[in-house]
């Protein structure tokens, strides 16, 4: 089983597979000719995600550094301390943008040309898109407790990243209950789309809702001071580093997801 | 008649017909929305609220509450009668656009949900003791565009949420997050409505409804072939 596994994380195939069926050679571990069959580029896939590993250490101790030590502490009524989680806050809320975008146009790519890794980006950025929204909801709050005194108020930005979150949540409550087959991707497609349809009207519609309400606190953010800025530009160099780190690795899993599925399937057709 | 027209024609009377014929989804969708009213009126104590607040702020908010949940029960309904005797095969045989299919079960479900709430309406009046005749084309035009974003979004969803395994608990949870854009215009307009406040403020939340119909109706014509494929 270690042999196994060994020779699917070095992406030389310990298994070989052929049009998802699988023929086993001597006990099905390291046959000599098994090396070029697996069109899965897994060894570069985990090249790719080790170098992204690397990288985010540096980059993320970095970020820290500069929010934590190096920007100044802002104003009490801003947050005082806690206002430093602004600057993971702020690239978390790009990132999560930008993982649904991906959705959106990995979405589009399925339904027009209905190859798998449309779909598997899709699934991948989904999953990292929300988990970055995820982590913007919850630091938002915490910010808010400190200067707005409440952990949360139906301003329009915080409404419409809720929404999108249950959006996306949504989408991958779709795909959990789905067996994973041609159905549920097309399925997933095309709420991937209208999901991202969605989003422009739900962030008008909850800024005419709030702009009828002017009690509402609405968040200063222009002016920051330079280091301030510093800080932000590497908050969000780190994040997008962990963004891709981490919808890299996603595609890694659905890549041995797949392989891992193909052998099974082979087994069964061999017993 | 164009081939197109008279293929949703022919699917929005085929479910008339069968709705006619058994009243079941009619029946019950009116009578939930009837128990979410008596059910908000226990727990808001509606008879100690101030009438102006029921009619402006609480009121619109019960009543496209009750829209919405009764709603998910037809859209539920629309496509589990097609999956059960295999009729979704033959929908998907007959030599018509997909499209067409599309538009029919939506007006079916358009037509069914509306005349719910034209029964709904006037036991919110009397329970909720909020006077709406004087309103009543406004608030007809706000039903309707609300309505008809509903169903254009719901039967897309719908059509999706029946081919899983979740099924009935699956349609809401994908139609109410992208619903809400709408239920905050239609609450807002609604609420103008009854409070007898001028029409010209609603003016923008109308064509946010009006812009949000025609991108889902849309999305709906030509995304609905990718759902009927098995």
């Amino acid at each position: 089983m270690a042999a196994k596994n060994r020779g699917m994380a070095a992406g030389d195939g310990g298994l070989a597979i052929e049009n998802g069926g699988v023929t086993m050679k001597d006990g099905g571990v390291a046959a000599k000719h098994d090396r070029e069959r697996p069109h899965d580029h897994l060894a570069a896939w985990l090249a790719v995600g080790r170098a992204f590993d690397l990288l985010t250490v540096p980059l993320v101790i970095t970020a820290l550094y500069f929010a934590m030590v190096r920007a100044p502490e802002a104003a009490g009524d801003t947050g005082g301390i806690v206002q430093r989680v602004f600057y993971f806050h702020v690239p978390f809320a790009m990132a999560a943008f930008l993982g649904f975008g991906i959705v959106l146009v990995a979405s589009i790519g399925f339904l027009a040309h209905g190859r798998r890794s449309w779909d598997a980006t899709a699934e991948a950025a989904a999953e990292t898109g929300l988990l970055c929204c995820t982590i913007v909801l919850l630091t938002g709050p915490v910010w808010a407790r400190f200067a707005w005194g409440a952990w949360w108020t139906w301003d329009a930005r915080l409404t419409s990243t809720l929404v999108l979150w249950l959006i996306y949540a949504g989408y991958l409550v779709l795909r959990a209950y789905m067996a994973d087959d041609a159905r549920v991707r097309r399925y997933a497609a095309v709420l991937g789309i209208i999901g991202a349809l969605n989003v422009p009207i739900v962030y008008l519609s909850v800024r005419w809702f709030r702009t009828q309400h002017p009690e509402t606190l609405i968040s200063k953010r222009g002016g920051l001071d330079p280091s301030m800025a510093v800080a932000l530009r590497m908050g969000m160099l780190a994040v997008f580093t962990v963004f891709a780190a981490l919808l890299v690795k996603r595609l890694l899993l659905g890549r041995l997801e797949t392989r891992v599925a193909a052998l099974r399937a082979g087994l069964d057709a061999r017993e | 008649m164009s081939p197109w027209l008279r293929a949703v024609g022919a699917i929005l009377r085929k479910d008339l017909l069968l709705e006619w014929r058994s009243r079941e989804a009619l029946t019950s969708m009116a009578f939930f929305a009837l128990l979410v009213t008596v059910l908000f009126g226990f727990s808001f104590d509606a008879g100690r609220i101030d009438r102006d607040i029921m009619a402006e702020t609480l009121g619109p908010g019960l009543l496209w509450i009750a829209f919405s949940f009764s709603g998910v029960l037809g859209l539920n309904r629309s496509f589990a009668i097609e999956r059960e005797g295999g009729c979704l095969q033959a929908l998907m045989l007959a030599p018509v656009n997909r499209s067409a299919v599309f538009a029919g079960k939506m007006l079916g479900n358009l037509l069914l949900i509306g005349l719910v709430e034209v029964l709904t309406i006037p036991i919110f009046s009397i329970l909720m003791r909020v006077s709406v005749l004087s309103c009543l084309p406004r608030l007809a035009l706000v039903a309707f565009l609300g309505t008809l974003g509903f169903s254009a979004v719901g039967t897309l969803l719908s059509a999706l949420a029946s081919g899983s395994r979740l099924r009935e608990v699956l349609l809401p949870l994908l139609l109410y997050p992208v619903w809400v854009p709408v239920l905050i215009a239609a609450t807002q307009l609604t609420g103008q409505a009854l409070g007898g406040r001028p029409a010209a403020e609603g003016e923008r939340w109308l064509a946010l409804i009006a812009a949000y119909d025609i991108v889902f109706i849309t999305a709906g014509l030509l995304l609905f072939d990718h759902l009927l494929e098995e």
